[in-house]
């Protein structure tokens, strides 16, 4: 109770010491900052509100770029999904490599590929990255194009024999005479047992008189 | 219109508004600048210090936590300047005035107003480091114990204790001029 109350009559006596020399502290003299000083400091401050304010429109930026980041992840992730933006299968009748990795997720799965077609395009994906499918498609391209090279050639092969089916007696035993004086033997036998079977009536020349048996 | 507080302006400038800042600096700009000047007493030294302080004020400003009181906040930065200052000049004099006399001024040779003052700053200069930032805490800066033993980085006891030490001796100083 009583260092309570020396306590309490110290404090009251710091108090009344302390406003006795705070009016004495305020009659001195009021040292002030100079104006550059204030200057400087205001200049500061209005610097660094300039520059927070300049470095919005970069956060703004920073938001719209993320969202077209995101909006072009959402596109490539969805795009494969659509059967209509697949590429047309190839006119000479190979399968694309798509059209093949489908083919081969139908035969796989087909009711996994109805049921989920979020997996199927990551099936589609990593049959399209994986080795396999792309080394065929050279193969069947090259397939392709053997087949193409094959009926072209039967192709040109038949249009000959019909051209020289055709060829009149006297333009065909030119050919065989010229064949005659090229030295082509083979040919020329060829040739002739060929008018024969063609023309069995039609005389042949002296010079080829003696036609093959 | 009511005048804002330190806080509503504190809480506006941190918001961006520059008119809450210049209301700010115009209401403490005297007495901080006092208050350093006081503990340095060289004019250049404390204009360096001063403004120091006031631009780490505005760095800081983002971590300004609304409803803190703004007046201990903002004395505490500038008494961590002075003390950072303090022992980057001389460690082993930590905290010790810079000049501790005005020259030319002597208390026999004053009369009047400028006597009790020049007494009244050889006072504060004779005051050990501590105690002259309690009571400059008190007289420049208008806080309260609790907010002094914030700043200082003390508890209250100890803030009362400094501060009354140092009005005990600047109360004896001017007693001896009246005398």
């Amino acid at each position: 109770m009583t260092r309570k109350t020396t306590l309490s009559t110290n404090d009251r006596r710091l108090s009344k010491d302390l406003e006795q020399l705070q009016s004495d502290w305020e009659r001195m003299e009021r040292a002030e900052p100079p104006g550059l000083l204030d200057q400087a400091v205001l200049n500061t401050a209005r610097r660094d509100l300039e520059s927070k304010k300049r470095r919005r429109p970069l956060k703004w930026l920073g938001g719209f770029a993320t969202a077209t980041v995101a909006v072009l992840a959402i596109t490539v992730v969805w795009l494969p999904e659509r059967p209509a933006d697949l590429p047309p299968p190839d006119a000479t009748g190979v399968p694309a490599p798509q059209d093949k990795a489908a083919a081969l997720m139908q035969e796989s799965a087909p009711e996994a590929r109805d049921t989920a077609p979020r997996i199927d395009v990551q099936k589609t994906r990593r049959l399209n990255a994986a080795p396999a499918p792309a080394a065929d498609a050279p193969a069947l391209e090259m397939e392709a194009r053997r087949g193409e090279k094959g009926d072209f050639m039967a192709s040109e092969s038949d249009a000959v024999l019909e051209e020289e089916a055709l060829l009149p007696p006297e333009a065909w035993i030119k050919q065989l005479l010229a064949l005659k004086q090229e030295g082509r033997i083979e040919e020329l036998e060829a040739g002739l047992r060929a008018f024969r079977e063609a023309y069995p009536e039609h005389p042949l020349p002296g010079s080829l008189g003696q036609s093959p048996p | 219109m009511r005048e804002r507080s330190d806080e509503e302006l504190m809480a506006n400038w941190a918001a961006g508004e520059f008119g809450a800042f210049e209301a700010l600096y115009e209401r403490h700009r005297g007495p901080l600048y006092r208050y350093v000047l006081r503990q340095v007493s060289d004019p250049a030294t404390a204009n360096d210090l001063y403004q120091g302080s006031w631009e780490k004020v505005i760095r800081a400003r983002r971590s300004w936590s609304p409803g803190a009181p703004f007046r201990a906040w903002l004395y505490r930065i500038a008494h961590n300047h002075v003390v950072d200052h303090f022992r980057r000049q001389r460690p082993e004099t930590e905290l010790q005035p810079e000049c501790t006399e005005s020259p030319g001024e002597g208390p026999e040779q004053a009369l009047g107003r400028e006597h009790r003052e020049a007494r009244l700053k050889e006072a504060l200069a004779q005051l050990s480091p501590k105690q002259r930032e309690a009571v400059l805490l008190k007289l420049e800066g208008g806080l309260d114990l609790q907010s002094i033993a914030n700043v200082l980085g003390v508890n209250r006891e100890t803030a009362k204790s400094r501060l009354r030490y140092a009005v005990a001796q600047l109360k004896e100083a001017l007693k001896e001029r009246e005398s």
